[in-house]
C-alpha cells in the first residue's frame, strides 16, 4: 500500500530527526523542544524569507493562550507567547523554554524554576521573576476566567527568590508538576502589557516568541510577523497568517488549491487523495490521545468483569487500525501511550472470539446481550468508522450494539455526568496526554479521588482502592522510581480489571504543501513552526 | 399609510420579544453549557461551576431573564464567553459582510430568474421552458454545502480561477455568491413563470394585444407589473432563508460573517452571543418582511385598509 509505506518513511525521518537532538537540554541555541534547522534530516539548509497561511480548522477566539480554548489554537498563541517547558515531541520529557532548569525541592512540595537570562517581552518588559509570578497570578485568579486555572489548582503560592529564581509552593508534593508548565495555555504575557490593556489584552497581546501578533481579527485569523530579536534566534518565515476553516472537506480543499499552506485534522477519508497529489505531503504526527471503550460499570452487565473480559477479546485492535487507519495508529498495550513516562506494556487479551462467548456465557450470557454505543460527533477522529467497526466485531461475539452518535458538547456534557443520571453503557473517550506522564494517562480511574486536580472523570464509576492506593505514590512522589513502580503496578490491576478496553493512540495527520520545510508537531497537538521554512 | 406602518412595527416588537424569549430558553436547553465547553473535554466539577458563577448563568433564570432584558432595553447585549468582546461590537463587525453577500445573491439571483421566468413563459413548453424548469428544480433541491464543495473543487483547486476560502478580494465573494444565490434564482424563475401565465391569460392582455400593442411593450407595462406581486412575496422570503442559509455557506468558505459566528456560538454554547445573534436575525427577517409588506400596500392599495 503506496499511502502506507510513504507516511511511515515520513515518520521515520520525523523520527530520526527528532531523535538526533534529543538530550542536550542546555543547548540554546535551537528552538525549544526542536531540532535545529541543520539537524533535521533533510539535506537542504532553510531559506529565510515568505508568508505561510495555515488553518487548524475553528477560529481562535481569544488570542491569549490563558484564555484559549482548544488545544491547536492555544498552540499557535504560544508561537506569540511561550511556556516555561517545552514537551520533547517524542518523549515528553520537559525541554527548557523560558525556564532554563529547574529541581523539585522538600520531596515535590516546592519546585523551583531557573529562567533565562536576558529575555526580554517585544515591548522591551524585561522576562524574569516578577513576570513568571504575575502570569501564573493571573491565570489562578477566578477572575481572570482562564479554563487553565484547574492545570494549577495545586499552586499555593508563587515565590520571587530573586530575578531569575521562582520557586512554586505546592499544597503538597506532586511528582508531575513541572510537566504541567509544558501545558500550552501556561504562556507568559508582558506583564506590562496586561496592566495597560487590561480586558483589552488579547486584541494586542505581546510575548517573547518567535514572532510577534502583527494583527488579529475575530473570524477571520491573525498576522505573525518574525521577531528580529528572537532570543532563539530569527525564525525563516517572514510571515504567519492563520485562517479559520471550520469545515472539514473545505479545508482539504483550501489546501489543494493553495489557499492555505498547512491545514490540521485531516479527515481520514481524504487520506488517500492528498497523498496522491505530488505538490502536498501528509505528515502524521505522534499522537497521545489515548482513544477507549468506556465501559460504565455501573449498567448490568457490565459490573461483570467476565462481560469487560469477553469485550476486550472480542476486539481485534490491529485489525481496527488496519481498517479505519490504514494501520498508521499506534494500538494501545496499556492505558496510554508507549512514549509516557511511566509506560508499562500489559499482556495483550488475544482476539478471541470463541474465548468471549466463553466468557459471556459463564457470565449467564450464552446468547449475548444488546447494548449502546455512544459517540461525540466529531469528537475524536473518524469515530463513526470505529464505531461500526466495533459494532461489527462484538456483533460476532453475540453482542449486539446499537450506535448512538450524539452531538460532541452534549456528549461531553453528559459524558460526565454521575452515575444516576449517566446516560450511557459504552461510550468512545479520548483522553489526553498532553504531559506524557502516567499520571495524566490513569488518574480518571482513580476510585475516590483524592490529592491534585480532582477532575471526577471516572466515568466507569469503578473504584479499587489497591489502584488508588498506586496512583496516590505515583502522583505525590517525585522520585522517578518510585513513581514508575507504582504506575506499573497501577496499569496491571486496572488492566486485569478490564476496566475499558484501551483502543489506539489517535493519530494525528497534518497535511501541508511540498514547498514548506521543518515543520514539527508537538505531541500535546500544538505545531512548532519555528524551524519552518519555504523551499522556491 | 402612516398608521398602517406603526401597526406593523409594533407588531415587529411583540415578535421581537417573543423572540428574545424563546431563544433565552432554548439556548439553555441544549445539553451542555459555556463552562464546560471552555473547561475542556477533561475538566474538574469545580472549574466548570467557578465559570458558571463567574458569569451569572448560575443564577435562577427569571432572575438571569430579567437581568438580560433590562440590560438589551439599554442596547447592552453582554459580552461573548469565547472571545470575551461586547457581543454588540462583534455583530457590527460581522453584519456588513453578511448583508453584503446575501444582498449580491439576492439581486443577482432574483435579477436572473426574473429573466429567465419571463423567457419560460413566452415559450411555454418549449426546450428554453423545459430546461429553465428542470434545472431550477435542481437549483432548489441541491444543499448548498454541496454545491459550495462541488464549486471550490473545480473552480478554485482544479482550475486555480478563483480563491477557494476567505473574504480578501472582490474575487473571494464569487463562489459564495453564487452558492448563495442559485435558490432565489430558481425560486424567481418559477415564480415568475407562473405569475406571467397566469397574467397573461387575463381578459386585459388580450385587449392590449388587440389594441395592438408590441409584445414588449404589453409585457412590460401590462403584464409584469402585474405578476410582480406574487414574486415579491417569494422574495421577501428569500431573504430569509439567504440569511439562514449563510450560516452553512459562511461555514464553508471561511467567510467571517453573521452565519459563521452562529455556527460557533453554538458549538461554544456561548449564551449571550446566541441570545444576539437570534436576536439580530429576528430583526433582519422581520424588517424584511415588514418592507415587503409595506410594497404590497404600495402597489395594492386593497392591502392598506383590511
Amino acid at each position: 500500500m503506496r499511502l502506507r509505506r510513504n507516511l511511515s518513511a515520513i515518520g521515520i525521518t520525523l523520527v530520526l530527526a527528532l531523535a538526533a537532538c534529543s538530550g542536550a537540554p542546555e543547548a540554546t541555541t535551537s528552538a525549544p523542544g526542536n531540532p535545529s534547522p541543520e539537524s533535521s534530516g533533510g539535506t537542504e539548509t532553510g531559506s529565510q524569507g515568505g508568508s505561510i497561511t495555515i488553518s487548524v480548522g475553528p477560529e481562535i477566539p481569544v488570542f491569549d493562550p490563558q484564555l484559549a480554548t482548544g488545544l491547536a489554537n492555544v498552540g499557535i498563541t504560544n508561537l506569540v507567547i511561550e511556556v516555561l517547558v517545552y514537551p520533547d515531541p517524542e518523549t515528553g520529557e520537559p525541554t527548557p523554554g523560558l525556564a532554563e532548569s529547574w529541581e523539585p525541592l522538600e520531596g515535590g512540595s516546592v519546585w523551583r524554576l531557573n529562567l533565562r537570562q536576558g529575555v526580554e517581552f517585544t515591548d522591551g518588559t524585561p522576562f524574569d521573576a516578577e513576570a513568571v509570578k504575575f502570569n501564573l497570578d493571573r491565570i489562578l485568579d477566578p477572575a481572570t476566567e482562564s479554563p487553565f486555572r484547574g492545570r494549577l489548582s495545586a499552586v499555593e503560592e508563587v515565590l520571587v527568590v530573586d530575578d531569575h529564581t521562582v520557586d512554586i509552593q505546592l499544597t503538597g508534593p506532586f511528582g508531575p508538576f513541572i510537566r504541567l508548565l509544558g501545558e500550552p495555555g501556561i504562556g507568559m504575557n508582558s506583564p506590562a502589557q496586561v496592566d495597560a490593556l487590561g480586558a483589552d489584552y488579547p486584541t494586542d497581546p505581546i510575548g517573547t516568541g518567535p514572532f510577534i501578533l502583527d494583527s488579529f481579527t475575530p473570524g477571520q485569523g491573525a498576522v505573525l510577523v518574525a521577531n528580529e530579536d528572537y532570543w532563539g534566534g530569527r525564525p525563516l518565515l517572514d510571515e504567519v497568517r492563520t485562517l479559520p476553516i471550520p469545515d472539514d472537506p473545505a479545508r482539504v480543499v483550501a489546501l489543494e488549491a493553495g489557499d492555505v499552506q498547512l491545514i490540521y485534522n485531516v479527515p481520514s477519508q481524504d487520506l488517500a487523495r492528498l497523498e496522491d497529489n505530488p505538490d502536498l505531503e501528509l505528515l502524521q504526527a505522534p499522537g497521545a490521545r489515548a482513544i477507549e471503550l468506556n465501559i460504565n460499570h455501573s449498567v448490568e452487565p457490565f459490573d461483570d468483569v467476565r462481560v469487560r473480559q469477553a469485550l476486550h477479546h472480542a476486539i481485534d485492535k490491529q485489525a481496527l487500525n488496519e481498517t479505519v487507519f490504514a494501520g498508521l495508529a499506534e494500538v494501545s498495550t496499556s492505558f496510554f501511550t508507549s512514549r509516557a513516562f511511566g509506560y508499562s506494556e500489559q499482556e495483550p487479551y488475544e482476539y478471541d472470539v470463541e474465548r468471549a462467548r466463553e466468557l459471556l456465557a459463564e457470565a449467564g450470557y450464552p446468547d449475548g446481550f444488546e447494548t449502546r454505543l455512544s459517540y461525540g460527533e466529531g469528537l475524536y477522529l473518524s469515530s463513526p468508522e470505529v464505531a461500526q467497526t466495533l459494532q461489527a466485531m462484538l456483533g460476532e461475539a453475540g453482542i449486539v450494539v446499537e450506535l448512538e452518535p450524539i452531538e460532541s458538547a452534549t456528549f461531553l456534557s453528559d459524558f460526565y455526568k454521575p452515575a444516576s443520571e449517566n446516560p450511557y453503557e459504552l461510550a468512545i473517550s479520548g483522553i489526553s496526554n498532553g504531559p506524557l506522564d502516567a499520571w495524566k494517562g490513569t488518574q480518571h480511574y482513580h476510585g475516590t479521588r483524592s490529592g491534585f486536580i480532582s477532575d471526577g472523570s471516572n466515568q466507569m464509576f469503578y473504584s479499587n482502592p489497591d489502584v488508588d492506593a498506586a496512583l496516590d505514590t505515583g502522583e505525590t512522589s517525585a522520585d522517578p522510581e518510585v513513581r514508575a513502580e507504582a504506575y506499573a503496578e497501577a496499569q496491571r490491576l486496572l488492566w486485569e480489571d478490564a476496566v475499558t478496553v484501551p483502543l489506539y493512540i489517535q493519530p494525528q495527520f497534518v497535511a501541508k504543501s511540498s514547498a514548506l520545510r521543518d515543520v514539527f508537531v508537538r505531541a500535546n497537538e500544538t505545531v512548532d513552526l519555528f524551524t519552518a521554512w519555504l523551499a522556491d | 399609510m402612516l398608521a398602517y406602518l406603526i401597526r406593523r412595527s409594533l407588531l415587529l416588537l411583540f415578535v421581537l420579544f417573543g423572540a428574545v424569549v424563546l431563544v433565552f430558553i432554548a439556548v439553555r436547553s441544549i445539553p451542555g453549557n459555556p463552562a464546560e465547553i471552555m473547561a475542556g473535554p477533561e475538566r474538574t466539577p469545580e472549574e466548570v461551576e467557578s465559570l458558571m458563577e463567574q458569569w451569572g448563568f448560575d443564577r435562577p433564570l427569571p432572575e438571569q431573564f430579567a437581568r438580560y432584558l433590562a440590560n438589551v432595553a439599554r442596547g447592552d447585549l453582554g459580552r461573548s464567553v469565547s472571545s470575551r468582546r461586547p457581543v454588540t461590537q462583534e455583530l457590527a463587525e460581522r453584519l456588513p459582510l453578511t448583508v453584503a453577500i446575501a444582498t449580491m445573491a439576492l439581486v443577482l439571483g432574483s435579477g436572473i430568474g426574473v429573466l429567465v421566468g419571463i423567457r419560460s413563459s413566452l415559450d411555454r413548453g418549449g426546450l428554453w421552458d423545459r430546461v429553465a424548469t428542470i434545472g431550477s428544480l435542481t437549483g432548489v433541491s441541491i444543499p448548498s454545502f454541496w454545491i459550495a464543495l462541488i464549486l471550490m473543487t473545480v473552480f478554485a483547486a482544479q482550475l486555480g480561477w478563483l480563491p477557494a476560502v476567505g473574504i480578501r478580494s472582490p474575487a473571494h465573494f464569487v463562489l459564495p455568491v453564487t452558492t448563495l444565490m442559485l435558490e432565489p434564482l430558481a425560486i424567481a424563475a418559477r415564480q415568475t413563470r407562473s405569475a406571467m401565465l397566469e397574467v397573461l391569460g387575463q381578459d386585459y392582455i388580450r385587449t392590449a394585444q388587440s389594441k395592438g400593442l408590441s409584445a414588449r411593450r404589453i409585457i412590460r407595462r401590462h403584464a409584469l407589473r402585474n405578476a410582480a406581486i406574487p414574486v415579491v412575496t417569494v422574495l421577501g422570503l428569500a431573504w430569509g432563508s439567504l440569511l439562514s442559509g449563510s450560516i452553512i455557506v459562511e461555514s464553508v468558505f471561511g467567510i467571517p460573517g453573521l452565519g459563521k459566528l452562529t455556527v460557533d456560538a453554538i458549538a461554544a454554547r456561548d449564551y449571550p452571543m446566541l441570545q444576539g445573534v437570534a436576536l439580530l436575525f429576528a430583526l433582519l427577517f422581520g424588517l424584511s418582511n415588514l418592507l415587503v409588506d409595506v410594497f404590497y400596500a404600495q402597489i395594492d392599495p386593497r392591502v392598506r385598509v383590511s
